[in-house]
Parts: structure tokens; C-alpha cells; sequence
């Protein structure tokens, strides 16, 4: 295992190298000086100038490029023009909201999309594989947000089961349970929202994989000893089929985000996403050239962590 | 014009089962939008993007599918939107194809160092997040169409490449390939045409796939007004129906509708074609229980 780590460790620096780099192509290509997009637009020119040789715009762009790298290697990701903050702690403020919205969605979708995918697999062609399989691809072609919109006028508004948008009720300022009782209600219809579409595509890798499963040799084996359907489908195929299960759910983190920041959206979910789209809307350029690179580093470690899962899963991996 | 698309909620269950009619469904949908598409002008003259009537306006016999804030009709905006979805899914799907294609190609046939350097930059895309990325450079170069197919294309290349280039290295040290090198057929030769037309039809299947996922990205990235301000589009009109969910509902409804019918009429195509081309999909497994 320890070999494997280290060569899959020694691939993140240049992976990351190469983000930064893109990042910093694309602001240099872009039409118009880049210190508009730095520092906002509609200063003079004495400001403009005061600027570029405090920031350094005026020196050769490989020199421009080091001070970049360095900057951000220190965790400075420049300042929001409308907040006149630092991005970093802007950011960083967001992702506890994304992560318990993602993270609940992830849990739960996993959860059903498994345990619904193995029982398809085991009849297929029967009333409940027709029925999910086709509700499934179904879903697989919902957009996340309009998902989100119908949930929310039908259940929150015409029924009014839940909260409309955001994270807290205004009234309730307490903390302590009746303030978990509160999110967890507000989490409900975002984190549903995302889920179903992640249940669609788990439950169609999961069926798809016991079905392949179980057409193996050892299946055989095992119901030739007469060990029971049950005790063959979740002991034996179940575990042998979820590891590309858990490739793709990890190599998807980019979609659950992606997921998450329209989501975030439509019920004033205030994380990544919606601050995102603040920044979209009032062109804060720092703060989305911020969240490209934060969301790019937990893609690249979410890759990491679900290689070496795999490897740790299957022995054979580590040795390829 | 509708309700062939309205259609699609309810026959889906029985579908799924019958991949003749899965395929048949598949075919009506994505013909309706297509026809709609390429008849734009005819079926909805006019700029969809004009005030044609008072605002918010439900459906009704003047405005079929209701009118929205600024007084433009919807019904049009849709026809008119299905040139936009139907571009941005095609044109991706293509160019992430054909670089799909060349990277793949090329990286399992050569195999060494050229293999290598092209792997790392195929995982170098694989984890870029692409809505990011399409966000980021609409932010700095403007919402231009072009763009946001751009990015996506330059994005969704990585699927293909990986599925050809283990097909090259399958089939490089066939016998057939063999003979030919032997016959002295140049490298270039043997692989556009004895191993690219045995290794493509994967690439099919997964370019198709991604139809579906283009358009609903670039209907994401409209949601958040990202979108070709001068293109009307789905997802704009969904975007702008944001603030008018619980008043008017037809804002909504209607452009959500058509993006799931255009999306499952392209997952049904692909779906059939990867079952067209993959043998063992035919053969179900033995039934437990």
C-alpha cells in the first residue's frame, strides 16, 4: 500500500501546478486588463496605476506568474470587490453550508440508490426493476433546479410542509436543539432535491453492477452450496459489485457540487453556490476565480481519496 | 404541439422494459424537438424575444403557453429555445468526440512516453469541475454560446479518449493489425483504417451519452445567467421564472418540461445504441430467489 500512496501523492503538486497556471491564462486572455477584474471597474487613473504597481501588473508576466503561485501558496486569494474582504475567509465561511447540504444528499442518495439497485438486479425484469428503472432515467434527465422549483411550490408552498428558503428561521435566534430541529427542516426539500438525481445515477451503477455480478462463477459456487438467495446477493454480489460503485460516486463530486451551487439557488441556501452567484451577478471576479480554485483542490483530493479507497478495497490496484 | 411531449411522463415505466419502445419513445421525442427546432420560424414566427402581450399572462387561447414578466410568449421562446439545447448538445457531444478521438487514438497506439504525457493530461481535464470552469470563463469573456460549447467540449473529451485508447490497446496486436504492419501498411494507415472503424462505436455510445449532459449543463449555467443574453434559451426563461414560482407557475413549467423531454428522448437514443453494441447487455443473469 505504502508505494502506491506515495506515487499517487507525488501526482496531486502538478495537477494542482497546472490549475493555477489555467487560472491564470484565463485571466490574462481575457478581453480587457486584468486589473478590472482584480480590483473592479470605474476607478481613475491614478488608482488604476497606484494599483498596478502595488500589485505588480507592470512587471513581465512570467514574474507576475511567481508572485501569483506565492500568493496563493499562502492561502492569499486576493479581496471581493463588493465585500472588501479576503476571499479565502469569504469562502471558507460558505463550505459548512455545502458540506452538510452535499454530504446529506450523498449519504442518503447512496443509501437508497444501493439498497434499491441490488434489489432490482436480483429480479430483473420484475415489477420493482421496471418500476425504479424507469422512474430512474426519468430523473436522469431532470434539471437539478427545476427539480428544486417544483418541490419547493408544491411542498413548501401549496402544502406548506416545509420552510420556503434558506438555512434558520429569523425568529428562532436560540441555539441548541431547537436550532438543529430548525436547519434539519430547512435541509429537507435542497438536500432531497440533490438526492434524488444522485439516487438515479447510484442506483443504475449498483444494478447494473450486481446484474454482472451475478453471472460469476462463485455465485454459482455459493448456490451450489445451497447458502440462501439472500445471504448470495448482499454477502457475496453485493460487496464484490460496489467498487465501481465507488469509483464513479467519488469521480462525481464535481456534478454533486455543481449540483449544490443551482440548488443553492432556488432555496437561498447560502454556501458555495449561492455565493457564487452573487459574485456572477455583481461581477466580483476574485470571489469566482476563488471558488473555481477551491472547488478545483477538493475535486483533485476527492479523486485522491477515492483511489485509495479503491486500492485498499481491491489489492490488485496497488500492484497495477 | 405540446402534448407529445406532455406524453412522456406517463408511458416511461412500461418503456424501460421493452427496449422497442424505449427506442421508439426516444425517436418521437427527440423528433418533435427537433422538427420544432428547425421549423422555429414557422411554427412561431416572429423574434421571440419581442413584447408581444401584457405581462404574465397563464396559458390561454391567445398566449398557449401563457406570457412572462416582460410580456413575451412563452410557447415562442420555447420553439425558439429548442435551437439553442439542441446546438449546444450536439456541438459538445462532436468536439468532445473528435478530440476524443485524436487523444485516444494517438495515445493508445503510440503507448510510452507520448502515452503518458497524454494520460496525465486526459486526468488533468477529468478533474477540472467544468461547470466551474464554463462559469469562470463566461464571467471573464462574456455569455457567448460558442463559448460555453467550448469549454464543455473541452471538458467532456476525457470519457471518450479513455474508452478508445484501451480499445486501440486491444486491438493493436490483433492478427488482422499484424498482417497489415507486416504487409508494410504505414503506422498512420493501419490505424485510421484497420483499428479506428473496429474501435469507435464505444465512442458513439459515450459521445451520445453526453448529449443529455451538455444541454442540462448549459442549462444550469443559464439558470445562473450565464447564458447568450441574445439566444432565447430554456434555461433562461427558467432563470427568470425564479422570482415568479409561486405566482406563475407557467413560467417554469413549461421550459422545464421540454428540457426533460429533449434530455430522456437523447438517454433513451444512446441507451440503444450502447445495447445495439454491447452483446452482453442482451443477457440477463440467472434470477435469484
Amino acid at each position: 500500500m505504502g508505494p502506491y500512496v506515495l506515487r499517487r501523492l507525488l501526482q496531486i503538486p502538478p495537477v494542482i501546478l497546472g490549475l493555477l497556471v489555467l487560472n491564470f491564462v484565463l485571466i490574462h486572455l481575457a478581453p480587457g486588463d486584468p486589473l478590472y477584474f482584480l480590483v473592479g471597474e470605474g476607478g481613475d487613473e491614478s488608482y488604476y496605476s497606484a494599483i498596478r504597481s502595488r500589485l505588480g501588473l507592470d512587471r513581465p508576466l512570467a514574474e507576475q506568474l511567481v508572485r501569483y503561485l506565492a500568493g496563493v501558496a499562502t492561502g492569499d486569494l486576493g479581496r471581493s470587490i463588493r465585500h472588501n474582504e479576503p476571499v479565502i475567509s469569504l469562502i471558507l465561511g460558505r463550505v459548512p453550508a455545502t458540506l452538510l447540504l452535499t454530504g446529506t444528499a450523498l449519504a442518503a442518495a447512496t443509501g437508497v440508490g444501493v439498497w434499491l439497485g441490488t434489489l432490482s438486479a436480483a429480479r430483473p425484469g420484475g415489477l420493482l426493476d421496471r418500476l425504479t428503472n424507469g422512474v430512474a432515467s426519468v430523473l436522469a434527465a431532470v434539471p437539478s433546479f427545476w427539480l428544486g422549483q417544483l418541490l419547493l411550490v408544491s411542498l413548501a408552498g401549496w402544502l406548506g410542509l416545509f420552510p420556503v428558503q434558506g438555512m434558520v428561521s429569523a425568529r428562532l435566534a436560540s441555539g441548541g436543539w431547537a436550532l438543529i430541529i430548525d436547519v434539519a427542516h430547512h435541509l429537507v426539500l435542497p438536500a432531497s432535491t440533490l438526492a434524488l438525481l444522485q439516487i438515479a445515477l447510484i442506483f443504475r451503477l449498483t444494478r447494473q453492477s450486481v446484474r454482472e455480478t451475478l453471472v460469476e462463477e462463485f455465485i454459482r459456487t455459493a448456490r451450489a452450496k445451497g447458502l440462501s438467495p439472500r445471504l448470495i446477493l448482499y454477502r457475496h454480489a453485493l460487496r464484490n459489485s460496489l467498487l465501481p460503485v465507488v469509483t464513479v460516486v467519488g469521480g462525481h463530486l464535481g456534478t454533486l457540487l455543481a449540483g449544490a451551487a443551482v440548488v443553492e439557488v432556488v432555496f437561498a441556501w447560502p454556501g458555495l453556490g449561492r455565493l457564487l452567484y452573487d459574485a456572477i451577478l455583481t461581477r466580483d471576479y476574485p470571489v469566482v476565480l476563488g471558488i473555481f480554485l477551491v472547488v478545483s483542490v477538493m475535486m483533485v483530493l476527492a479523486n485522491l481519496l477515492t483511489d485509495l479507497t479503491y486500492a485498499y478495497l481491491d489489492p490488485r490496484v496497488r500492484y497495477a | 404541439m405540446l402534448t407529445s411531449t406532455r406524453g412522456s411522463v406517463t408511458p416511461r415505466v412500461a418503456a424501460r422494459a421493452h427496449p422497442q419502445k424505449a427506442v421508439s419513445l426516444g425517436v418521437v421525442l427527440l423528433g418533435v424537438i427537433l422538427v420544432l427546432a428547425v421549423a422555429a420560424d414557422l411554427v412561431a414566427p416572429g423574434d421571440p424575444l419581442r413584447t408581444v402581450g401584457p405581462a404574465l399572462r397563464p396559458p390561454g387561447p391567445s398566449y398557449w403557453l401563457g406570457t412572462d414578466d416582460l410580456g413575451r410568449d412563452i410557447f415562442s421562446m420555447i420553439v425558439h429555445g429548442a435551437r439553442t439545447s439542441l446546438t449546444v448538445g450536439a456541438a459538445t457531444a462532436l468536439m468532445a468526440a473528435v478530440i476524443g478521438t485524436l487523444v485516444g487514438g494517438i495515445s493508445g497506439y503510440f503507448s510510452g512516453a507520448i502515452d503518458d504525457a497524454l494520460m496525465r493530461l486526459t486526468e488533468f481535464f477529468q478533474v477540472t469541475p467544468r461547470f466551474f470552469l464554463a462559469t469562470l470563463a463566461v464571467v471573464l469573456f462574456g455569455p457567448k454560446l460558442w463559448l460555453i460549447v467550448a469549454v464543455l467540449g473541452a471538458t467532456f473529451w476525457p470519457g471518450p479518449a479513455r474508452i478508445l485508447r484501451s480499445q486501440v490497446m486491444a486491438l493493436r496486436n490483433r492478427e488482422f493489425v499484424v498482417a497489415a504492419r507486416a504487409l508494410g501498411a504505414p503506422e498512420l494507415y493501419i490505424l485510421v483504417r484497420h483499428i479506428l472503424p473496429n474501435a469507435l462505436p464505444p465512442v458513439v455510445v459515450a459521445a451520445g451519452l453526453q448529449v443529455g449532459w451538455a444541454i442540462l449543463t448549459e442549462a444550469s449555467l443559464s439558470f445562473l445567467g450565464l447564458g447568450d443574453r441574445n439566444l432565447p434559451s430554456w434555461g433562461q426563461i427558467l432563470s427568470s421564472a425564479q422570482p415568479f414560482m409561486r405566482t406563475a407557475w407557467w413560467l417554469g413549467f413549461f421550459p422545464g418540461l421540454s428540457l426533460v423531454a429533449t434530455v430522456f428522448g437523447a438517454n433513451l437514443l444512446a441507451d440503444w445504441l450502447n445495447r445495439q453494441l454491447d452483446p452482453r447487455l442482451r443477457r440477463g443473469p440467472e434470477e435469484l430467489g
